[in-house]
């Protein structure tokens, strides 16, 4: 399988200023990222608030700009892309925001909505475009008609199905989903997740989805990253890595997830205390203040992603000499 | 425009008529707007006609308003100074609007240096009470009509600019802006048809408001001499011929030019507080359709 996107070392720093004298620092909301995703899968990412994964998507298409490291898009190094390529690399590049009620202009129709991309990037009668746009609606489980409403006329899973359609009118290659299902009811999740799985069979789509709710990653994707902090701390098929989970930090997330049968009761790990800043972020592994396997050197040395086994990553001491 | 746009505008205008101050307030503004459009019509003299024979008489059956020094009717001169005042209105507040609107989109749409440079020259000419301001600008401009529609609208630039400011600062946040960019769409083209008709709202409030405001600043300036030319009818200079007439006891020549300002303004004003109102963001959509 051949990556459709790779990430090398990718950062984004923030400059913080504390106080009104006060030094300068940084935030480091993303802190060395490497990531390949291959065509045609589903590529989890799961994190606490603040764990730099909703930056990381946003990066990835450059609508936040990184501070350091490289994006590879097919290939291509888009990192410095002027602003007029990567306006036209949108058509394959495509993202759904989280809050369905803020990404939609309240004083658009739905139909103008979607008709925008299509009139940006390319030069189609009106017909064209009208033809297109029931399609998609079609695509998305809404009807033709809905393309004359208005956003504050739609309920959430409606508008969560327009924000879907907008991104997939270009017929992109590479979406990426920022929380798509957090804002909706649980049975409207199940729906528009379903709806997601079928639209990737039929159009072929490679999926970005960045999620902190572990069931919805592990119903929907091929392969998941765990971050932590703007680090990458566990990388591996969903399936083996809910299974077996490598890092402490997976399974302390893991064990946290209910379990349906009272009888197979486990474990659970219960995590001390807070997320650290990421302004100011612990030294050496940044799991390190929380981590119930802490050990001398986590303190000052940061551990590096290593392989493990077929397929998974991992960054922690405990696997060094394994 | 289709059914639910226009069922969403009836709504609106519906929620802004209910209030009766607001009623009246439209009410004072379109009979002022529209008696200024019928004074040719309407006005039972010329506005210049003079006849001394009939001079300073009080209000009377063929005078309703009564006369002022030169035998002039005051009914006919105000209904003819509408006309300047609804004039101004117009010129100095559009003058204002095309200017301050795209200046205060820019600096809050690309900020940076630019948008620094544009907001410090815009509070710089907010530091000055803006008659004081009006005054030098009609002063260095020449008195007459034209100098007084754009010192009246140079005055009120920056208040649109600031408010423009403050409202692209705060709609390029939204995630609609961030979508937009995701799609590749145009800055231009976000500015113009995502950022602007999302200000629409407060900028309405402002124009109404301004309007008022605008209408005081000439009447102020044509007072002192500095707006239109005598003969011309215009309120303020009306009360200004009358001023010297009030101690002698020939008081129509003031109270009715002034009456005829004081009630515009507060017909805009009226509207305008209405309208801000019926536009607040948190009244909006919100509480009157999911009741």
């Amino acid at each position: 399988m051949t990556p459709i996107l790779k990430i090398k070392d990718l950062k984004k720093h923030y400059p913080v200023k504390k106080g009104l004298f006060g030094a300068r620092s940084t935030a480091k909301s993303l802190d060395g990222v490497s990531l390949e995703i291959n065509k045609g899968e589903t590529f989890a990412i799961v994190g606490e608030s603040g764990s730099g994964k909703t930056t990381l998507g946003k990066t990835l298409l450059r609508l936040i700009e990184p501070t350091s490291g490289s994006i590879f898009f097919e290939g291509t190094d888009i990192t410095h892309l002027g602003a007029e390529p990567m306006r036209q690399l949108k058509t394959d590049m495509q993202i759904v925001f989280q809050d369905p009620y803020g990404s939609l202009d309240p004083k658009w129709t739905i139909g103008r909505t979607l008709e925008e991309p299509l009139r940006t990037h390319f030069s189609l009668t009106d017909s064209e475009v009208a033809e297109k746009v029931s399609r998609i609606l079609e695509v998305v489980g809404l009807t033709p008609r809905h393309a004359l409403r208005y956003p504050h006329e739609l309920s959430g899973g409606q508008r969560q199905r327009v924000g879907i359609a907008r991104a997939l009118i270009l017929e992109p290659k590479f979406v990426v989903f920022d929380e798509p299902v957090s804002a909706l009811d649980v049975s409207i999740q199940a729906q528009v997740l379903t709806l997601l799985q079928d639209l990737q069979k039929r159009l072929s789509l490679t999926y970005l989805f960045i999620s902190h709710d572990l069931s919805v990653v592990r119903y929907i994707s091929d392969r998941v990253g765990v971050m932590y902090l703007g680090k990458m701390m566990e990388v591996g098929p969903t399936e083996a890595l809910f299974s077996e989970p490598l890092h402490p930090y997976t399974q302390a997330l893991i064990s946290a997830i209910p379990q349906p049968d009272p009888e197979q009761r486990r474990e659970r790990i219960v995590l001390e205390g807070e997320v650290p800043s990421p302004r100011n972020p612990p030294s050496g592994c940044v799991f390190h203040t929380r981590c119930p396997h802490v050990m001398p050197q986590c303190l000052t040395i940061v551990p590096e992603l290593q392989r493990i086994s077929e397929g998974r990553y991992t960054a922690c001491h405990l696997y060094n000499n394994k | 425009m289709n059914k639910s746009r226009w069922k969403s505008i009836r709504e609106q205008a519906g929620k802004i008529l209910a209030r009766k101050l607001v009623l009246f307030g439209l009410i004072l503004v379109l009979l002022w707007v529209l008696l200024a459009l019928l004074a040719p019509w309407i006005a039972p003299y010329g506005p210049n006609e003079i006849r001394t024979e009939d001079k300073l008489q009080s209000p009377n059956l063929s005078h309703w308003f009564g006369t002022d020094n030169f035998g002039r009717d005051i009914l006919s001169r105000i209904l003819y100074g509408a006309r300047v005042t609804v004039w101004t209105g117009i010129v100095s507040i559009g003058i204002a609007c095309s200017v301050g609107i795209p200046l205060g989109a820019i600096a809050g749409f690309f900020g940076g240096k630019l948008g620094n440079v544009i907001m410090r020259v815009m509070d710089t000419l907010l530091a000055f009470p803006s008659l004081i301001l009006a005054m030098a600008l009609a002063a260095s401009i020449g008195p007459g009509l034209t100098g007084a529609l754009l010192a009246v609208g140079i005055v009120a630039i920056p208040e649109f600019a600031r408010l423009m400011y403050g409202q692209t600062v705060v709609i390029k946040e939204k995630e609609f802006i961030e979508a937009g960019r995701a799609l590749g769409v145009r800055n231009k083209a976000i500015l113009f048809k995502h950022v602007l008709p999302n200000a629409f709202a407060p900028l309405i409030v402002q124009i109404t408001l301004a309007l008022g405001s605008a209408v005081l600043t000439t009447s102020s300036l044509s007072f002192i001499g500095l707006g239109v030319r005598p003969p011309t009818a215009e309120w303020g200079a009306m009360i200004s011929y009358g001023r010297g007439y009030i101690i002698s006891g020939e008081w129509w020549m003031t109270v009715f030019p002034g009456i005829a300002i004081a009630s515009t303004i507060f017909g805009f004003i009226l509207l305008g507080d209405g309208l801000r109102d019926a536009f607040d963001p948190h009244g909006r959509n919100s509480k009157t359709k999911f009741k």
